[in-house]
């Protein structure tokens, strides 16, 4: 009895294993059956990136039966109005048909990210048609509408804050259309210059992500035909509106690919000292404070940005500028005002804190050329201006992140000179996949006593720029992001920001003969202590922009936007310096009149709901509704908004087809001739046939096993 | 004994469902080896269409994809139809066509993707200068020499191509034996354009 009773007690014991290992194996099944077979999960990745080879190297086949032959031309005249601290700029676009068939073209250009666009119209012949402000969906379907009858149209559309897409229906077989754009900006004022930048052209951008499944086309075209060389990815979802084609410049100089004109007027009313373009040749005529701009060459060719610098006379320098602008609305009267001020300069401190300079240096194939060169001259720079009490890491950073050292070391002599020659060593190739090495730069904790700031050397040719955005405001905590672009083309809007959420500054070196002074001056400012903790106060009930006043270094001035009820009262601008603290007052009665003030504040509300976005203080919807409010009240272009303008005449008979054409931008100067890169992750290549059949196989053996096992145990009970 | 035969009902339906998902998995995998072979038959009619003129001839009524090339091997008796794409899609019937890269016969490297237990299972006796040879959409004829085999790792790297030479890749899992699909290991088969 008591055998069997442990024989019967076995046999439970048995049972239950035998259940438990069932059950084991069901779970394995659904294991599997739950993760997606890695056979079906394929990825495929896709980057363009730029790359220079040698000179005389085509970049097709010249056999190639894909010839690239544009039918669209485009001729730029850019006017600038310079008064004061705005600037307005025209900008004419014209495109002509030289085809035979009817065209709807499509023009991918970029703008200052700062650009206040409020005026558009369509010029045919002697007429012009003004473009209206709609929401972006409303204004894509008049659009459509008008293209499908026939009607000539124009949609301007914002991509990016200094991407814009201009769409173009029905242009005539030989005939021509102006599309005229016209925007406010602000001038920049920098250690006493003024500047104003014109970008031309656009680096073409790393597209970073996964491709999505189901899109347009589903076909990514060399990159110079068609409209988009990259296909969307999760993450830039709009990576086919942001990567138009891209020609090399051609060296004849009778017929410019992309040809601009540009004139100009500045108006400062004072005497100026200089007035420099920094990569164009110019020619300056000048009557009493008026100063005429002209091209010594009547044209260029759109290669690279137009940059306009001029500094007033000794002794003439601002240190404070008020402007103001009175608009009725409903009766209402709003008053809007900029204002301009300069700090007292501070000296560089003595007992400064040791830093922990964090150098990230992008070493990516659209870097390639001259870039690299401006890139590691700039970074061999700044090691010499490390001091013995700092400590300095390098990242570099294209497809991969690598750091120099496994942490950041003492600034001796031996580091120093291991760590030149590692930037002598640095060569651009690859992807740029800037997340990583933001986090590198960013995550570990600051070591006690050190001031944490991170140099960022890059061209910022990114298509997820609001990502890169996002981990900077993450992850910065007491660190200070300065950016550096380089090139002769880079994304000013990702310079900038970045800067901005990373409460440091931006540089921007063009040339390598920049490098020494741009760098000097950075140095300078970062060895200087800052001006913090501004706060200002206004005498009434106000809406001023940026509603938190950034940290000023030296040499920057202090400007904000403000909407206010009445132009009465002072100002009090107090803030802080290690030195002490420092106050200064201004009345607002002496500013002066001065039209666009509104139209710069609404653009400078915009940019604030929209980092607003970014920082995850508020919603898509609730930005979206906002933006929209302000941009239909002043007539400005936006994300959500766009500019559309039609001729109410058909021109196109419905039988006619019509063609898409796109005007190819430019490759940047610097890489005129070019070798195409493309990134591909590796796709699944295994099906999960033969697992499932030695899957399959084991289970039948393991139950026969468990069957033969079984009757051998009933035989056991059973005797 | 009557304690027993009662366990043994819920035994018994766990041995007859482990059994359906034994046949199951072993006729699962039957079929994808079977799908592989006899979807290259069907292809080939949808083919001699796109040589004819036609585009984007889908090979049945419900794929989602169609043939882009002919592939062949010098040294081998085997011609493999290209799909369009290289994923869940296109992969089981033939070797795929990486979207994005450039068309076989075009200017640019031209990516093509297969299975290691399948169509590409052959790569692995494919030898340094063995001559491949490609037919494209339009007719033509394209020759490619081996110049290079490698295996990659994919955690770590990409396929990075330049666009200005006529080059052509093909990619399979490695190793060739493994069990489990999904590892991170490719075989990297590149080849030279040579007429």
């Amino acid at each position: 009895m008591t055998t069997k009773m442990c024989n019967a007690s076995d046999n439970n014991t048995n049972n239950s294993q035998r259940i438990f290992h069932y059950l084991l194996l069901i779970g394995l099944l659904f294991y599997y059956a739950a993760n997606p077979l890695p056979a079906s999960a394929f990825s495929e990745e896709l980057a363009v990136s730029i790359n220079q080879v040698k000179a005389g190297q085509l970049l097709f086949h010249t056999e190639s039966r894909k010839k690239y032959q544009p039918a669209l031309l485009l001729h730029t005249d850019m006017n600038l109005e310079v008064n004061g601290m705005v600037a307005r700029i025209n900008l004419k676009q014209r495109f002509k048909n030289t085809s035979e068939h009817w065209v709807e073209g499509i023009y991918v250009f970029p703008l200052p990210e700062n650009a206040a666009v409020n005026k558009m119209h369509i010029q045919i012949d002697e007429r012009i048609i003004e473009g209206k402000i709609k929401e972006k969906k409303e204004a894509k379907i008049i659009y459509q509408q008008a293209r499908a009858a026939g009607k000539q149209a124009s949609l301007v559309e914002q991509e990016r804050p200094n991407l814009f897409t201009n769409t173009i229906s029905n242009i005539a077989p030989g005939k021509e259309i102006i599309i005229e754009i016209s925007y406010l900006q602000n001038i920049t004022y920098h250690q006493g210059e003024f500047e104003l930048r014109f970008p031309m052209t656009i680096t073409p951008r790393f597209i970073p992500g996964k491709i999505l499944a189901e899109q347009l086309g589903d076909q990514a075209l060399p990159i110079n035909q068609g409209n988009c060389w990259a296909l969307n990815t999760d993450q830039v979802t709009d990576a086919q509106r942001i990567t138009p084609p891209m020609i090399s410049v051609t060296n004849n100089k009778e017929k410019l690919t992309n040809p601009i004109q540009i004139t100009g007027t500045i108006n400062m009313s004072m005497p100026l000292d200089m007035i420099a373009s920094a990569y164009h040749p110019i020619t300056i005529t000048q009557t009493e404070h008026l100063y005429q701009i002209d091209l010594q060459s009547t044209q260029v060719s759109m290669d690279r940005d137009f940059v306009l610098k001029w500094r007033p006379q000794v002794g003439q320098k601002p240190k404070a500028a008020l402007f103001n602008e009175r608009k009725s609305n409903n009766d209402d009267n709003e008053n809007y005002l900029m204002l301009m001020l300069m700090p007292p300069q501070f000296l560089p401190d003595e007992n400064r804190l040791p830093r922990e300079m964090l150098f990230v240096i992008d070493t990516s194939g659209s870097m390639n050329g001259t870039s690299i060169r401006q890139a590691k001259s700039s970074l061999s720079y700044a090691l010499t201006r490390l001091s013995e009490q700092d400590s300095f890491n390098i990242i570099e950073f294209n497809s991969q992140t690598q750091a120099l050292f496994s942490q950041s070391v003492m600034a001796d002599k031996n580091n120093i000179n291991q760590a030149q020659n590692f930037v002598s060593s640095l060569q651009a190739g690859g992807g740029t996949e800037m997340a990583p090495a933001l986090i590198a730069a960013l995550k570990d904790n600051i070591g006690e006593g050190f001031l944490r700031q991170v140099v960022f050397i890059t061209d910022g040719s990114v298509g997820n720029e609001t990502q890169l955005f996002s981990i900077i405001h993450t992850h910065l905590k007491e660190a200070r992001l300065f950016t550096i672009g380089i090139g002769s083309a880079p994304n000013s809007y990702f310079m900038t920001k970045a800067a901005h959420f990373g409460r440091g500054s931006f540089t921007y070196i063009g040339t390598v003969d920049e490098v020494q002074q741009k760098m000097s001056a950075l140095f300078n400012k970062l060895e200087s202590p800052v001006l913090s903790h501004l706060s200002i106060e206004w005498p009434q009930k106000s809406e001023v922009y940026p509603e938190r006043v950034p940290d000023l270094y030296m040499g920057e001035p202090l400007i904000v936007s403000a909407k206010i009820a009445e132009l009465k009262g002072e100002v009090i601008i107090k803030g802080q310096t290690q030195q002490g603290s420092w106050q200064r007052k201004i009345n607002l009665q002496q500013g002066g009149q001065h039209n666009g003030i509104s139209t710069i504040w609404a653009r400078s509300k915009i940019s604030a709901l929209m980092d607003k976005k970014i920082d995850n203080q508020s919603t898509e919807s609730e930005t979206k509704s906002q933006v929209i409010e302000v941009a239909l009240q002043h007539q400005l272009l936006s994300k959500y908004t766009s500019f559309i303008a039609v001729d109410e005449t058909p021109v196109r008979d419905n039988a006619d087809a019509i063609r898409k054409e796109s005007v190819a931008n430019l490759l940047p100067e610097g890489q005129s001739i070019q070798q195409i890169r493309k990134n591909y992750s590796f796709p699944q290549t295994a099906t999960p046939a033969t697992r499932n059949i030695i899957i399959g196989l084991l289970i039948l053996l393991l139950l026969i096993i468990t069957h033969l096992k079984k009757s051998a145990l009933f035989e056991a009970f059973r005797a | 004994m009557k304690n027993i035969n009662k366990k043994n009902g819920p035994q018994r339906s766990i041995f007859y469902l482990l059994l359906i998902t034994a046949i199951g998995l072993i006729a699962n995998g039957g079929y994808i080896f079977a799908k592989a072979q006899l979807a290259q038959y069907l292809i080939s009619d949808a083919w001699d269409k796109t040589l004819s003129g036609n585009t984007q001839v889908k090979p049945w009524s419900w794929a989602d994809t169609w043939p882009v090339a002919k592939l062949q091997f010098q040294n081998k008796a085997v011609s493999f139809y290209v799909l369009n794409g290289a994923n869940g899609a296109s992969l089981p019937f033939g070797p795929g066509h990486l979207t994005g890269s450039a068309f076989p016969g075009d200017s640019g490297s031209s990516i093509i993707a297969g299975h290691r237990d399948t169509h590409f299972e052959l790569l692995q006796h494919i030898d340094l200068d063995e001559k491949i040879k490609i037919q494209t959409r339009e007719g033509y004829i394209v020759w490619y020499q081996v110049n290079s085999i490698h295996i990659a790792d994919s955690r770590k790297q990409t396929l990075e191509v330049t666009e200005n030479s006529e080059k052509l890749i093909l990619v399979t899992c490695y190793p060739f034996d493994a069990i489990n699909p999904g590892g991170p290991l490719r075989y990297v088969v590149t080849a030279k354009r040579i007429n």
